[in-house]
């Protein structure tokens, strides 16, 4: 009873908060005098037309492995803000195997590139774990820190022992050949063209419906809920709390190293510095906006990738906004589905003439 | 008492008070006399305290008026109320447990802003405390208090506020008997300076003996005011409850010549270099329930810990039928038939966020008649929830509701369902009626013995004297982590328990 | 030596700022992780009303204005709506890393910076009489601008609020007794927009020292992460504002290391510029992975008193 009052609120906040971004967006258009319509206009591109949709799913996979990272730690009553860390360190894993095994056939380099993708980041995110379950060292401030290290790692490793020296970019060594995920339109779906949307979608969609059932039918996934919900009644009942935070962020370190899946193996074929657009920290935000639920994440995923083509496609458009927009209706996005009162309160406060509740 | 100087501090007219679909105070008239004391009583949930925060200014009634001096107010929060001279001292204190006693007295009524003159409002302090009586050192931290010392301090603070009205929430609950003696003493003591005193409490026996008047309270109502002198206990009794209990079923006595189940050995255990258990000793019977009394933290969250396999870092030896329980895992000794009931049981015994089916696996969600293939089994668990909630009649039937949505009382009989799903050896329970109805009560406790008599052994803590005297075969006194002292129920009064557990020999 | 003492100081200020107004708001009992956000808008508020006022004060006046604003964005969010205040705070953040770049952009049609400040526009140097005069340390550590002795201060000014005013009772109530406050009459979601209030204006200033003095004009994400190593000073200093004072310092001493270290090479071998600038962070982990013992914060944090 109370839990259906308490999700229409979420779901009226929720949609309240999109209503809220898009109005703010358009707002903000027509103060840098650009024509308002223009962001609908750079939406609808991202989702009706082949190429557009190629661009936003491509960019909503990795969204789909940050979004259930982030929600694996969240069901623990863990914030991992170290995805974007963590997906780092994985691409960092395809490039060590592949560089270690150049000429592995497909068949076999995918799978391997997937493992140590996620071998890597589960590492990397078994450190936060570590840290908290031994030492009750804060995981927000360690992740924060991580991702700082990790990004320097990488960058340090693509800029000088495996950096390319063909060309002056800041990019490593190619892939083996053998490691290219197979791109959607070289499967037969050709309406997506050139984009390079690729089959790591389908290992995203999958993952997400693994770690469904992991969360809701296994004894496993109830440990890490209880623990999530109550770490002092789940101690008491005989779960160590210990183990299942090292756990969430292992997987969690292993889900964000798949993104390196969509970006690395499916796309550029080596580490570009900085390829990633902030996956980590968007990631949240889809988490949010799905309750942490992995097969609302899949859809929120591809909110957020759509969002995320429109704000570059809008850069394209004008000369007049940055993409930087998609940051600001992100967080506004995150402020209406975190506070479900939120509306409420500024509705309320405004009906009371700016006066404080009694 | 003649109607001249009988002029009401405050009165209620007709005062309801609604929380979404629950009625917790239905037309509550009643006026208090000024300079008396007052006793409110009633069952958990009667609507006592709800009624004493509107007062408060905490709560808004939904209909009805209160008058104070005659006059009729309406208070936006207990800012209001505080600066009409009213103050409450809540059941749990409201302290700030790192500031100081000073600093918590002067919180929100500060004598400067921008420089804190500490020796202007000591030396007030100082005589306040004087003129009243109160021990307690002004620059102690509040958590380095008893909880007595606490509750002078909640006292100190309405006086330093000037509270002509004086309200108290159960204040004798968390209090020897002793200290209840001196607190009496101490609100007779302001209510001769011409304060007036309201009284909550479920207590017949203090009300008796120290309040002029008394109302008593049942689902939301008022039954009665009345003049206390006359009244009995037992007719006080039942006016509160609306009928007659129901006495507790004959018992078998122990059988003494059957080896210990549970046997605890020299336990010590250090937390922060303080000593909060020293050699503990003690043994427990099958078909035998020992009461461990004593005045909250005195060793008892520690024990509980113990027997409860969570901490496992002390010395000396706990054996469960000859095996040392810190070896075993959790989940095995709940398979081996011990059970429990951990004293705060919002944090510790259930999950609230988890509906009832998720609560009644808690802890068990291993085993086999649920999970094949490592997956849940829903259909079995389903029916598994279904009946046990039957047989412990929960309300609602719904194994899907969340269990945020259950009385205490419902909360504790689902704890108590998964608890008993299975045959239990050793019961460890604390606190097992805190915040439960009278309904609750009895059949909780009728379900303690009657595991008692199947043949479990059952270490039961509770700060509740009452309880312990009526379930113990046997009872053990914890004092600053000490047995303090120990004797067979027949041997046991509340006097002898009272000495123990504020330190006395006998 | 003096001159790595002199960038010691230089690099600290911000993070002394940025933690001070830290502990304003986690003493009050809400997390924030949003300094990062506030010292950004605070820094892109102040370049801008420099630029166009000419005048540095001014522009320190626009940044606080930003840091409050910002700040009781997270207030909105986490005190009057009670979202989870991590969540809030990341949104905050977000929302300050987007607009800074858009705002630029209609202000000044590039995107990742302000325009360059003259240097007579940039907070200029504040020599204080005789300490001046002192060889070699006289002009580094005693000729600089006066956001600087400011910051060095602050901890001290706010150790007195904190412990010696109403106010500051009120806030340390908030933080660990929030319903003992509530039933003294007092409302803790009041006391929390008001050191929200304070929180974002110390905030800012290290937004604004940035912008205007340390440099001499905004940059897109010009604070780097400074807001994350703050609150990590606050959590050393263990939420008390002198020891919080010397971690800050602790870590400005380490960033003046690692630029010390960029030009320079150890026994003939360079090190990598990346692994120089992890150092700070490596050292904030290794610090956090409990060589100071546990830190209790402030006990309303985390918990749900409504």
């Amino acid at each position: 009873m109370t839990a259906k009052t308490r999700r229409i609120a979420e779901t009226k906040s929720a949609v309240g908060g999109c209503i809220f971004a898009l109005l703010l967006g358009t707002f903000i258009l027509a103060v840098s005098g650009e024509n308002p319509t223009l962001l609908f206009e750079a939406l609808s591109n991202s989702i009706f037309t082949g190429f557009g949709l190629g661009y936003t799913l491509f960019y909503a996979t990795p969204l789909i492995f940050t979004g259930l990272s982030v929600a694996v730690c969240f069901r623990c009553g863990l914030f991992n803000i170290g995805a974007e860390g963590q997906l780092y360190m994985g691409a960092l894993g395809i490039l060590l195997v592949s560089l270690l095994l150049p000429n592995a056939p497909a068949i076999a380099a995918i799978p391997l590139g997937i493992l140590s993708a996620a071998l890597l980041g589960g590492l990397w995110g078994a450190i936060a774990g570590v840290l908290k379950a031994k030492r009750g060292s804060h995981e927000v401030i360690v992740t924060i820190l991580l991702n700082f290290v990790a990004l320097y790692i990488v960058n340090y490793l693509i800029l000088y022992p495996l950096d390319d020296p063909t060309t002056q970019k800041p990019e490593s060594l190619p892939l083996g050949a053998g490691y290219a995920m197979p791109l959607l339109s070289e499967i037969g779906l050709t309406v997506f063209d050139t984009t390079p949307v690729n089959t790591s979608l389908f290992v995203a969609i999958a993952t997400a419906l693994v770690i469904r059932f992991l969360l809701k039918s296994t004894p496993f996934g109830f440990e890490m809920r209880s623990v999530g919900y109550s770490s002092s009644a789940s101690r008491i009942a005989g779960i160590s709390v210990g183990r299942q935070t090292i756990l969430a962020f292992v997987i969690s370190g292993i889900l964000a190293g798949m993104v390196g899946l969509n970006d690395v193996q499916g796309y550029h074929h080596k580490i570009i510095e900085g390829f990633s657009p902030q996956y980590g920290f968007t990631g949240i935000a889809v988490a949010l906006l799905a309750r942490n639920n992995p097969v609302g994440i899949l859809f929120a995923a591809l909110l957020f990738g759509t969002l995320h083509n429109g704000a570059r496609d809008l850069e394209f458009l004008s000369d007049k906004v940055t993409k930087e927009l998609a940051y600001v209706i992100q967080a506004v996005l995150i402020a209406a589905v975190a506070a479900p009162r939120f509306g409420e309160t500024l509705f309320g406060w405004l009906r009371r003439g700016g006066k404080k509740p009694a | 008492m003649n109607n001249a100087q009988s002029a009401a501090a405050f009165e209620f007219e007709g005062v309801t008070k609604i929380f979404g679909s629950v009625t917790a105070n239905s037309d509550v008239s009643f006026s208090v006399e000024s300079g008396t004391i007052h006793g409110v009583v009633g069952e958990n949930g009667a609507g006592k305290s709800t009624i004493m925060k509107i007062l408060y200014g905490m709560y808004h009634p939904d209909g009805g008026t209160i008058l104070v001096q005659g006059k009729p107010v309406r208070f936006k929060s207990s800012h209001d109320a505080i600066s009409l001279g009213i103050g409450m001292v809540h059941q749990h204190f409201m302290l700030v447990p790192t500031l100081t006693v000073w600093q918590n007295v002067v919180l929100g009524m500060e004598p400067k802003k921008w420089n804190l003159n500490r020796n202007n409002s000591i030396t007030e302090l100082n005589n306040i405390k004087c003129q009243f009586g109160f021990q307690v050192d002004l620059h102690a931290r509040i958590s380095d208090l008893t909880v007595g010392q606490q509750q002078q301090v909640e006292i100190l603070k309405l006086l330093y506020r000037k509270a002509e009205i004086l309200i108290l929430d159960e204040p004798t609950a968390v209090l020897t008997p002793q200290e209840v003696d001196v607190l009496l003493e101490r609100l007779k003591n302001l209510r001769d300076l011409g304060k007036t005193v309201v009284f909550i409490s479920h207590k017949l026996r203090e009300i008796l003996s120290f309040t002029e008047n008394v109302t008593i309270m049942r689902h939301g109502k008022v039954v009665e005011t009345l003049p206390t002198s006359g009244l009995t206990e037992s007719s006080l009794a039942e006016k509160m409850v609306g009928r007659k209990l129901r006495a507790l079923p004959v018992r078998k006595p122990v059988d003494t010549a059957r080896s210990p189940r549970l046997s605890i050995d020299n336990l010590c255990v250090e937390k922060d270099g303080q000593a909060k258990l020293s050699n503990v000793s003690f043994d427990v019977r099958p078909g035998e329930i020992i009461g461990i009394a004593g005045v909250d933290g005195n060793g008892q969250h520690e024990l509980v810990q113990v027997l409860m396999n969570v901490a496992r870092d002390y010395e000396g030896k706990v054996l469960l039928d000859g095996k040392p329980l810190r070896e075993c895992r959790t989940y095995e000794l709940k398979q081996k038939g011990l059970a429990v009931v951990p004293p705060d049981r919002l944090k510790e015994a259930v999950v609230t966020d988890f509906c009832i089916r998720e609560n009644y696996i808690l802890g068990h969600h291993w085993e086999k008649e649920f999970v094949s293939h490592g997956t849940f089994q829903m259909p079995k668990i389903q029916a598994a929830v279904k009946s046990a909630l039957e047989t412990f009649d929960v309300r609602p039937r719904e194994p899907e509701w969340p269990m945020s949505g259950l009385s205490g009382g419902n909360q504790q009989k689902v704890v108590l369902a998964r608890e008993f799903a299975r045959p239990v050896e050793l019961l460890v329970a604390a606190q097992p009626t805190r915040g439960v109805d009278i309904g609750a009560i009895e059949f909780i406790h009728a379900r303690f013995i009657q595991k008692r008599d199947e043949g479990a052994s059952i270490v039961l803590v509770s700060t509740e004297l009452e309880e312990i005297l009526q379930l113990s075969d046997r009872i053990l006194v914890l004092y600053e982590g000490k047995i303090q002292g120990q004797c067979l129920r027949k041997d046991a009064t509340e006097e002898k328990l009272g000495l123990w557990m504020t330190g006395g020999q006998q | 030596m003096i001159e790595l003492l002199a960038s010691t100081l230089r690099l600290a200020t911000p993070l002394i700022f940025a933690a001070m107004g830290g502990l304003f708001c986690e003493r009050a009992g809400v997390a924030t992780i949003c300094l990062e956000g506030v010292m950004l808008t605070g820094a892109w508020a102040a370049a801008t009303a420099t630029y166009f006022t000419q005048d540095p004060y001014i522009g320190i006046c626009a940044g606080l204005v930003a840091g409050v604003l910002t700040m009781w964005l997270h207030a909105l969010l986490a005190v009057q709506s009670k979202a989870d205040a991590i969540v809030s705070g990341v949104a905050v953040n977000l929302f300050a890393t987007g607009i800074t770049p858009l705002l630029n952009k209609i202000f000044f049609g590039g995107t990742a910076n302000t325009p360059s400040l003259s240097l007579d526009q940039r907070l200029s140097n504040v020599p204080i009489p005789g300490l001046e005069q002192i060889p070699f340390l006289g002009p580094l550590l005693f000729d600089q601008p006066f956001l600087i002795y400011l910051g060095l201060l602050t901890p001290f000014a706010v150790a007195y609020v904190i412990y010696r005013t109403a106010f500051g009772l009120r806030i340390l109530a908030a933080g660990d007794g929030p319903k003992a406050l509530a039933t003294a009459g007092v409302s803790p979601t009041r006391v929390r927009w008001m050191a929200f209030a304070v929180g974002g204006a110390l905030a800012s200033l290290g937004g604004t020292y940035l912008a205007i003095s340390h440099a001499s004009q905004f940059t897109r994400d010009m604070t780097a992460g400074r807001g994350y190593i703050a609150l990590t000073a606050l959590i050393f200093g263990k939420w008390k504002p002198v020891p919080t004072l010397f971690a800050c310092l602790f870590f400005g001493f380490f960033d003046a290391l690692q630029i010390r270290l960029q030009s320079s090479s150890i026994g003939g071998f360079s090190v990598p510029v990346q692994f120089i600038q992890m150092l700070p962070y490596v050292a904030a982990l290794v610090l956090l992975a409990g060589f100071i013992g546990r830190a209790e914060p402030p006990l309303a944090i985390g918990k749900d008193d409504r």
